[in-house]
């Protein structure tokens, strides 16, 4: 975490967001799902450069205020939303081709330089901001093994829910019983999943869905993607490498569990956190599948990071070398399995439908783990008094028309508290909490 | 009228398109894909659909293929609906709308009553 000022550091961050903003002005990539659908406006020109930076912008920005800067300033690592969104939009932007680069290069300039900057102001304030906001993460990881659950009720019924919680529930008591060197919450994720597919399975062969049509919308437009791919893999590759050396986090499921691994001093409990991180990280992979091939498909435009799974292989390689061959290596086979993905989710509409709920459920169990852990983090920093600020951030977020993302309020109200106990602390209205 | 519901938290965006709408629209609770299908064939007016940021996973492929000028989001992340927005949107005659999770429960009852508004209900 303070190891962030290093030349390699500099030079990753700088060229992965030069890159990554060149691939949006070309309207090869872009980060932004909702994105993708517009560019080929302004490729065929229904839509002028400027509209189309605005709409960018728009829906960018609430992202890039919120669940961007929050991830960032808690854990220390850069996130994709603060570098890519903004890349996204600077490359839009741009008027020719070579000032693309040079502004996504400024910016992963600033935000590296910005991030070293907070981390040496937080560390050395009396109340213990950065110890506290490792609290976050603790309750990420058995929290997003709920998921698949939650899936579950929202696609089938109660009945089907219940009974699937008591038997995770079994199992979880059973291992930890029996078997305590498995991790229980990644095989709970995986019982989860397992009877989440079992009874999607079930329930497609009752029902007979006339899908026929549904295939031609997916007239292959992958050609256009193909004809990309080497920058594409560069991209992937990129992305990898500054997953590898510790600076970048791909998602709000792996962030807090990465940071928390990067400061572990054990090396072996660093890398069980590690493959945690990597696991939680493919399994909202898997979940995303359906959007970004779909989107890709239908756009000829692909995603900065795929399909995502770059990040895993960038968390697992043991050095930057094999994270960009492995990042790179990831894209290629992504890309030239995507027509067939597009055929298979044309087949199969119900897939599609439980993506929707997997997606839905990812974001319900992550919003509640954010906010318990940015509670128990504000207790650590300064008892019940520090919960009364970070609660009210909390309501008063609520009770105005919710700016701040559910995703993001819990780290805002977390930094926001950690900064008000420390103003008080200097005009000595506060005594830190030993 | 019928309304499609696609995207995130669709049994939240339904129940809220019932309740306020009294039981004068009827709904579908399906995808994105099977939206453009349904409104290319006419079997329902609308789509509603939620997303994070209420233009990606909500309308991206509505406007992939019925078309951005038939697509709008109404209410984007950060934002407080507005009932002049939603209005304008209808009256260009806009059928696809994408909204943020954290709005459904704002956006859903300008929406119904617009749309309500302008089929003479």
């Amino acid at each position: 975490m303070t190891g962030n000022f290093s030349v390699l550091n500099f030079t990753v961050v700088i060229i992965l967001c030069a890159f990554t903003a060149f691939l949006s002005h070309m309207g090869m990539a872009v980060f932004h799902d909702g994105l993708r659908p517009v560019i080929p406006e302004y490729i065929e020109g229904r839509m002028k450069r400027p509209e189309l930076g605005s709409i960018a912008f728009g829906l960018s920005v609430g992202f890039i205020a919120s669940v961007g800067i929050a991830h960032t300033v808690a854990t220390g690592l850069l996130n994709p939303w603060l570098l890519f969104l903004t890349t996204d939009i600077l490359g839009i932007i741009s008027p020719k081709k070579w000032i693309a680069p040079i502004l996504g290069g400024i910016w992963g300039a600033l935000t590296l330089t910005a991030l070293g900057f907070i981390n040496t102001v937080l560390t050395g304030l009396p109340v213990n901001f950065i110890g506290a906001m490792g609290e976050i993460s603790n309750p990420v990881v058995s929290c997003f093994a709920l998921f698949p659950l939650i899936a579950i009720f929202m696609q089938f019924n109660a009945k089907k829910g219940i009974i699937s919680t008591v038997i995770t529930f079994a199992v979880r008591i059973l291992l930890t019983k029996f078997v305590p060197s498995l991790s229980a919450d990644a095989m709970e994720m995986f019982v989860g999943i397992v009877l989440l597919i079992g009874f999607a399975v079930v329930q497609d062969s009752k029902l007979k869905h006339t899908g026929e049509e549904e295939e031609n919308v997916f007239s292959v437009r992958t050609a256009r993607i193909r004809k990309n791919i080497v920058f594409l893999m560069i991209s992937g590759a990129l992305i990898a490498v500054a997953c590898n050396i510790h600076i970048f986090g791909g998602s709000e499921v792996s962030i807090y569990t990465l940071a928390k691994a990067y400061k572990s001093t054990d090396p072996a409990t660093s890398s069980g956190l590690i493959q945690q991180a990597a696991l939680s990280e493919f399994m909202r992979g898997l979940g995303f599948i359906p959007l970004i091939a779909t989107t890709a498909i239908t756009t000829g435009v692909y995603g900065v990071a795929g399909f995502t799974f770059v990040y895993c292989v960038g968390y697992l390689m043991p050095n930057p070398v094999f994270a960009a061959i492995g990042g790179a290596a990831v894209i290629l086979l992504e890309v030239l399995l995507l027509g067939w993905v597009g055929k298979f989710l044309g087949k199969f509409p119900s897939i599609r439908d439980a993506s929707d709920n997997i997606r839905t459920s990812m974001t319900t169990v992550m919003e509640f783990a954010l906010i318990i852990g940015s509670i128990n983090a504000v207790v650590k920093m300064g008892g019940y008094t520090g919960f009364f600020i970070a609660a009210m951030i909390y309501f008063i977020n609520e009770m105005t028309g919710k700016r701040i993302m559910k995703m993001a309020i819990g780290p805002v109200a977390a930094i926001a508290t950690g900064v008000i106990l420390n103003l008080l602390c200097y005009v000595g209205l506060f005594v830190p909490i030993k | 009228m019928k309304i499609a519901i696609g995207g995130l938290s669709k049994n939240v965006t339904a129940a809220a398109v019932q309740k306020f709408s009294g039981g004068k629209i009827e709904t579908v609770i399906t995808t994105d894909i099977g939206a453009v299908s349904m409104l290319k064939k006419g079997e329902v007016d609308y789509y509603f659909g939620a997303c994070e940021s209420g233009g990606g996973a909500a309308i991206s492929i509505l406007i992939g293929m019925i078309g951005y000028a038939k697509c709008c989001t109404v209410a984007k992340n950060g934002q407080v609906v507005k009932k002049e927005n939603v209005e304008k949107f209808v009256n260009e005659g806009k059928i696809a709308f994408g909204m943020s999770v954290e709005s459904i429960e704002k956006t859903v009852p300008l929406l119904v009553e617009a749309l309500l508004e302008k089929s003479g209900e």
